[in-house]
């Protein structure tokens, strides 16, 4: 009995482990997919000017992972427009589908919200630069500390793991 | 769905609900000022939907809807004071922002006009006939604003489209046809060519350029480019059939711009609307002597 609670001490510190590592990955994926998202919103607002309604429904099949997700449930909410404003349901769509980013990355997507639509067109084209530059250096400094983090992040519950099996046998 | 349909999918619920009760399909415009209780406007006057004041934020609502809160996609029709929702024109009031003389959008909206446009099939039936009674005369509308030159034009360019005659509309506020990006809600017969939100003058030119027209229909002449396009297009033999603000011949000579396009003497006919009693009346009158 001692050995099979051994066995999953080690098993769950594992899959600690591997989940810990997974989170690692979707969070940069969902950096890379947000830069590549308020990239190609960039480019229709400036170019085309185009209706945010039709830029969700357009770039949704053109980004891929976090971003397709994040037009689509957009494009959704945006029926509710008339009986709620824009930044609410911007905000409920970046917390909906951003899950696996940390708190100033969503925050930075948040702050879009109050600001798309509304402001002309030069500071609408001003914030999204800004909130993609910051995004990019997270994505960066995030893909840089990468390896450490996974390392890190593994070593950390296999340790807590064998730490835990040591104390109770 | 019909334009009062569309129009109360732009207000609150229980604004919706009172519009739905009061109009019975005649309501002209609806009018929501900051403060004021809502209003709609039927036969020239105003009748409150609620007792209750309109909110800033419901207004922008109103206009986030109306825009797919996209407001940087109607710049071009901001700074002329208006945005159209599937051919419905609603003029904004509000506090502007201007840079280097230039409007470019507004810090604040204090009042909204719906205007509800009307299909109504039929009307000025003995004008139309005359208009048309020998190859199409071009023919001037004038009326004092929200008598109905628009409804007028449209009856008047579906008739004559319907003749199998090419009719080609600048329609700048997309009042006329109300294309909503795959199909016109008004009927404007079928051999009518529209170009939607450009303005007029450009449009004409495009339009006899490109499509060939027998006549070509315009609303609201306001500006000297718009006289000189009507006299290039007139000057290709092309029929104009344009609407002008005024209650009468006499009243429209004050006016300069007026005074310009009728010297001109484009057009062979001018239709005047007025409204008494709730009744309108259409009264067509030779314009070259």
């Amino acid at each position: 009995m001692k050995l099979l609670g051994c066995v999953m001490i080690a098993l769950a510190s594992l899959l600690g482990g591997v989940l810990y590592t997974r989170g690692i990955k979707q969070r940069q994926e969902e950096l890379a997919s947000a830069c590549a998202m308020l990239e190609l919103m960039r480019g229709e607002l400036e170019t085309r000017l185009t209706p945010l309604p039709e830029l969700a429904a357009e770039l949704a099949g053109r980004v891929g992972g976090a971003g397709e997700a994040f037009l689509l449930c957009l494009a959704m909410k945006l029926k509710e427009l008339g009986k709620r404003n824009f930044a609410e349901l911007w905000a409920e769509s970046v917390d909906g589908v951003f899950c696996a980013s940390d708190a100033e990355t969503r925050n930075r997507l948040i702050q879009l919200g109050p600001v798309l639509g509304r402001y002309d067109i030069g500071s609408q084209l001003s914030t999204l630069d800004s909130c993609a530059d910051a995004l990019r250096r997270r994505y960066l400094q995030l893909s840089g500390d990468m390896p450490q983090l996974l390392r890190l992040g593994m070593g950390l519950c296999m340790s807590a793991g064998a730490l835990i099996v040591i104390l109770l046998i | 769905m019909d334009a009062l349909s569309q129009a109360r999918e732009l207000l609150p619920a229980e604004i919706g609900q009172a519009l739905e009760r009061e109009t019975n399909c005649n309501a002209e415009e609806i009018r929501l000022r900051v403060g004021m209780p809502p209003t709609v406007l039927i036969a020239g006057r105003e009748k409150r939907l609620s007792e209750t004041g309109f909110t800033q934020v419901q207004l922008m609502q109103v206009l986030e809807k109306a825009t797919g809160a996209s407001l940087h996609s109607y710049t071009a029709s901001l700074s002329r004071g208006y945005i159209s929702y599937r051919g419905l024109r609603i003029g904004v009031c509000g506090q502007a922002v201007c840079s280097d003389g230039e409007l470019t959008g507004f810090r604040s909206y204090s009042s909204a006009a719906i205007r509800i446009p009307h299909q109504c099939r039929g009307v000025c039936n003995t004008a139309v006939r005359q208009i048309m009674s020998d190859g199409v005369k071009s023919t001037l509308i004038a009326a004092a604003p929200g008598v109905g030159k628009t409804t007028a034009l449209r009856e008047i360019v579906r008739c004559i489209s319907e003749k199998r005659v090419r009719v080609a509309v600048a329609d700048e506020r997309n009042e006329l046809s109300a294309y909503n990006g795959s199909s016109y809600q008004f009927d404007l017969g079928p051999c009518t060519d529209v170009m939607v939100d450009v303005p007029k003058a450009q449009a004409l030119m495009m339009l006899l350029r490109g499509m060939n027209p027998q006549v070509a229909a315009m609303d609201e002449i306001t500006q000297p480019e718009d006289i000189k396009a009507i006299e290039d297009i007139a000057g290709c033999g092309v029929a104009v059939i344009a609407t002008a603000h005024g209650g009468s011949l006499e009243d429209m000579l004050r006016r300069p711009l007026y005074r310009e396009l009728i010297s001109a003497e484009i057009f062979e006919k001018l239709l005047t609307i007025t409204v008494r009693d709730g009744s309108r009346s259409y009264r067509l009158e030779e314009l070259r002597r």
